[in-house]
């Protein structure tokens, strides 16, 4: 007995110390015992700023606020804001002056600096600790996309906001209305769309007797999705901004002979007066007004076009039709829309902070209550649907410190619209989201088209812009991008030389001012001007 | 001055230029001139047109379908009114700082350094700061350090000697005749009162351009008050105006969320931008005329040495 005692009350002793640790490590959402300050930033959109001017402190007196309180003890405030269109630009300089608060929300190459400078915290170990199971599965879900963005040299940087890949998907949004009018059938191949395109160039689609429409619109920094030549290029397997698999190892896409072909059919359709003769001098608004004015008749670009600049074109000419129609691709092989990462945004702590596990908590809580797929959804956290947004307050969603989403949401609810809708299941109104879109496309179809942009967003059918990538992904249309990491150093260095090269000599292709041949010029001074060295860095990063 | 005058007295038989050159350079500068109304003219149409009419591009210089829609909505929300107000106090503020700081530093400094020792040090001392800046940083920080971040103070004391003006304003009282101070001397004028009831009378031209480019000025910036406000709230109203003109990101627009594309659905209108920013240029369209009579005098006057 009396050699027992020491061991059953080392033992005793070792379970007391264990217990409190085992606990932690079971229950990631445990309430501290003292109270634990944060500060944060935030960037305010225009609807948030609108709720402010109702009740100046909704802030940090909301129903998110109150939970970090009440449930974590947790008590968050705001060292500074900024509206939307300025956050970005008032971080450089925060981060410049290094006057920083406990979190905050950066894009890419602010997280970059952040970790170059040693200003962010290592996430690592707190995170494998004290995420939750849900937001595990949430970034499951994400195939680690996000995660993968946010680690530097196998360390956890920042939280990623994740917004979800497939919805970088680019398509055509074509005037159906002109497709049918001229009695001519969706493109289904790239033979085709050109024919369409000559068609709304020159068979005058809008009836005005006028030779004043062209089939497709530009914008002059055209290697984008939205307004770019990126339906067109994918198509044809040419993938300009992304990295490619080739013989085991990745290449840039900028310099595969795919691209060569794209920029000979655009020189081709700028000399027939096809292509926008002045798309040089336009921009994104220029484009935009193009497109509301009824002069073009396609457009590349995304889901998001519903919103804008598509709802100005439905109230400007509620006959004008905008679908969302695939790319096409001249070999008779499915096209693939590259997938580049879900994150565009990230939010890293501060290496002096002194509670980081804190913030992973509020990271797991967004996951808990917002996303309506959480067993502990509450839509009293997302908003309320009766609110009038005019004079109400809404979108509660808004006010959480830190957001992050379910990866397929968007997918998600244009299945949900689309099962109501075709197949009668009553069930997806059970969904807070999807019923928010039911009413809306259901408002649509009563004949209000102020509501126009739901429909062409998440519209019952494969014309809508969440159809289209619901197309797609049901039908194996993607491909990922081979290298989705940081800008590697070479690429600080000298992308910005690489890309002015690239819009230069591919602007004068099109244009008819060099001849096709530039492009193996363009290859060999790609490679010369840290092309080569840039390609050497992601291959090594891959490994 | 006195030089323009005695070239306009040559006589005027010898005349270089034929008069259809004139005519030439009367038309080039009017159209310059136009050219430079244009976009003003094209802002005010937008602001007075319905906004289906802009987004279409239908607006040139004319309004299309009159609506004073967007007026009525500019003039009712509170952030916008919210911003005038603080750039109206801003400016006010401002120009009282300023303005006293500016005299009260070119005077001393148009004496000469018999009058006033080490005037040279002083004087390179303010045109040092014209040279070398502290940069961006150092400012910032400066005005975090003594806690008036996040006030108008923290916008206006960093530039309360704007040396530049300085040296408009001492080289504009060194040519006042010497003989009047001496006068006021014997009369048993004292320095201050010198100073306030000789020299600012003398100086008002200068003084009201002055006042024009310092109220400008402060009516103008708006980096100042992104970096030190803390919250949109104390935004003056260029740095508020410049949400608004703030070109769309195409690169990350694909993932935003649903809610974020409604907003941007919702801030597509440009006649609300136009009359915004209309109603912002109004104060300095309104007061230019004003003040120009002393404009071109003002500034001839302090900067060639009479």
């Amino acid at each position: 007995m009396k050699k027992l005692l020491p061991i059953v009350l080392a033992a005793a002793l070792a379970l007391g110390a264990f217990m409190p640790m085992l606990a932690e490590a079971t229950d990631p959402m445990a309430k501290y015992a003292e109270t634990v300050k944060l500060t944060t930033a935030k960037s305010i959109g225009d609807s948030l700023q609108s709720f402010i001017d109702k009740k100046p402190d909704v802030l940090t007196d909301n129903i998110w606020f109150n939970d970090y309180r009440n449930l974590f003890n947790i008590d968050v405030a705001y060292s500074w804001t900024a509206p939307s269109a300025q956050y970005r630009e008032k971080m450089n300089t925060q981060i410049a002056a290094n006057d920083l608060p406990d979190f905050f929300q950066v894009d890419a190459s602010q997280l970059k600096m952040l970790v170059e400078y040693g200003a962010a915290a290592d996430l690592t170990d707190v995170f494998a600790k004290y995420a939750s199971p849900f937001t595990n599965e949430m970034m499951e879900a994400d195939m680690r996309v996000g995660l993968g963005q946010s680690t530097f040299g196998g360390k956890l940087m920042a939280l990623p906001s994740v917004g979800g890949n497939r919805d970088g998907s680019v398509f055509w949004w074509i005037r159906y209305d002109w497709l049918e009018k001229l009695e001519l059938k969706e493109p289904e191949t790239f033979g085709e769309m050109l024919e369409t395109l000559y068609a709304f160039t020159n068979n005058d689609p809008d009836g005005n007797g006028k030779d004043d429409t062209v089939g497709l619109g530009m914008v002059k920094e055209f290697i984008t999705d939205t307004f770019g030549i990126n339906a067109l290029s994918e198509g044809l397997g040419a993938y300009i901004t992304g990295w490619v698999g080739k013989d085991g190892a990745v290449e840039a896409g900028t310099i595969q002979p795919e691209v060569k072909k794209a920029l000979e059919t655009l020189a081709k359709l700028y000399a027939d007066g096809v292509l926008d003769r002045e798309f040089i001098v336009k921009d994104s608004s220029k484009v935009a007004e193009e497109v509301v004015s009824g002069k073009i008749g396609m457009f590349s670009g995304g889901h998001a076009q519903a919103f804008w600049p598509l709802q100005d074109a439905k109230n400007a000419n509620l006959d004008s039709n905008w679908r969302a129609i695939s790319i096409v691709s001249d070999n008779g092989e499915k096209p693939k829309t590259m997938l580049d990462g879900s994150a565009s945004n990230f939010y890293a702590v501060n290496v002096d902070c002194e509670d980081p596990e804190a913030v992973v908590k509020l990271y797991n809580y967004y996951y808990a209550k917002d996303p309506a797929l959480s067993p502990d959804f509450d839509f009293h956290y997302h908003g309320r649907l009766d609110a009038d947004p005019e004079s109400e307050i809404t979108e509660y969603y808004n006010w959480a410190a830190i957001a992050s989403w379910y990866p397929m949401q968007n997918l998600f609810i244009h299945r949900g619209v689309d099962s109501y809708f075709n197949d009668g299941d009553e069930s997806a109104l059970e969904n807070y989201w999807i019923m928010d879109n039911i009413n809306g496309n259901q408002k649509y179809m009563d004949g209000d088209t102020s509501y126009w942009s739901t429909f062409g967003w998440s519209g019952p059918s494969d014309y809508s812009g969440e159809g289209r990538i619901d197309y797609y992904d049901k039908n194996g249309m993607f491909i990922q991008n081979a290298y989705i990491g940081a800008a590697t150093d070479s690429m600080t260095l000298y992308n910005v030389t690489l890309e002015q090269l690239r819009l230069e000599t591919f602007t004068k292709i099109i244009t008819g001012e060099s001849s096709i041949d530039e492009f193996d010029n363009y290859i060999a001074q790609w490679k010369k001007l840290g092309g080569d060295t840039i390609t050497q860095e992601v291959n090594d990063a891959l490994k | 001055m006195a030089g323009i005058q005695e070239s306009r007295r040559k006589p005027s038989g010898i005349r270089n230029t034929s008069r259809l050159a004139d005519a030439g350079i009367i038309a080039a500068m009017s159209l310059a001139g136009l050219l430079c109304l244009l976009p003003i003219v094209n802002v005010l149409a937008l602001s007075f047109s319905s906004s289906a009419a802009a987004a279409a591009g239908r607006v040139k210089l004319w309004p299309v379908d009159f609506s004073l829609e967007s007026y009525k909505y500019a003039l009712t929300k509170p952030q916008f009114l919210r911003s005038f107000a603080i750039s109206v106090k801003r400016v006010g503020l401002g120009l009282a700082v300023n303005m006293a700081c500016t005299v009260l530093a070119a005077y001393p400094l148009s004496k000469s350094s018999r009058e006033l020792t080490g005037r040279g040090v002083y004087a390179w001392f303010f045109f040092f700061t014209m040279i070398f800046s502290g940069g961006l940083i150092p400012w910032y920080t400066v005005v975090k350090q003594t806690g008036i971040m996040n006030t108008l103070w923290g916008v206006i004391l960093p530039g309360a000697v704007p040396a530049y003006h300085v040296i408009i304003l001492l080289n504009f009282f060194r040519q006042l005749p010497r003989e009047l101070g001496e006068a006021a001397v014997m009369d048993g004028a004292g320095e201050f009162y010198m100073m306030v009831r000789l020299y600012l009378p003398l100086s008002v031209p200068s003084l009201a351009t002055l006042a024009l480019f310092t109220a400008v000025g402060h009516w103008n910036s708006w980096f100042d008050g992104l970096v030190l406000m803390t919250s949109p709230d104390n935004y003056p109203l260029q740095t508020y105006l410049r949400n608004l003109i703030v070109v769309k990101n195409l690169q990350t627009m694909q993932t935003a969320t649903q809610a974020e594309l409604r907003e941007m659905a919702r801030i597509s209108d440009r006649t609300l931008r136009a009359s915004q920013i209309f109603i912002a240029a109004l104060p300095v369209l309104a007061l230019y005329p004003y003040l120009q009579k002393y404009f071109m005098k003002g500034l001839v006057m302090g900067s060639v040495k009479g």
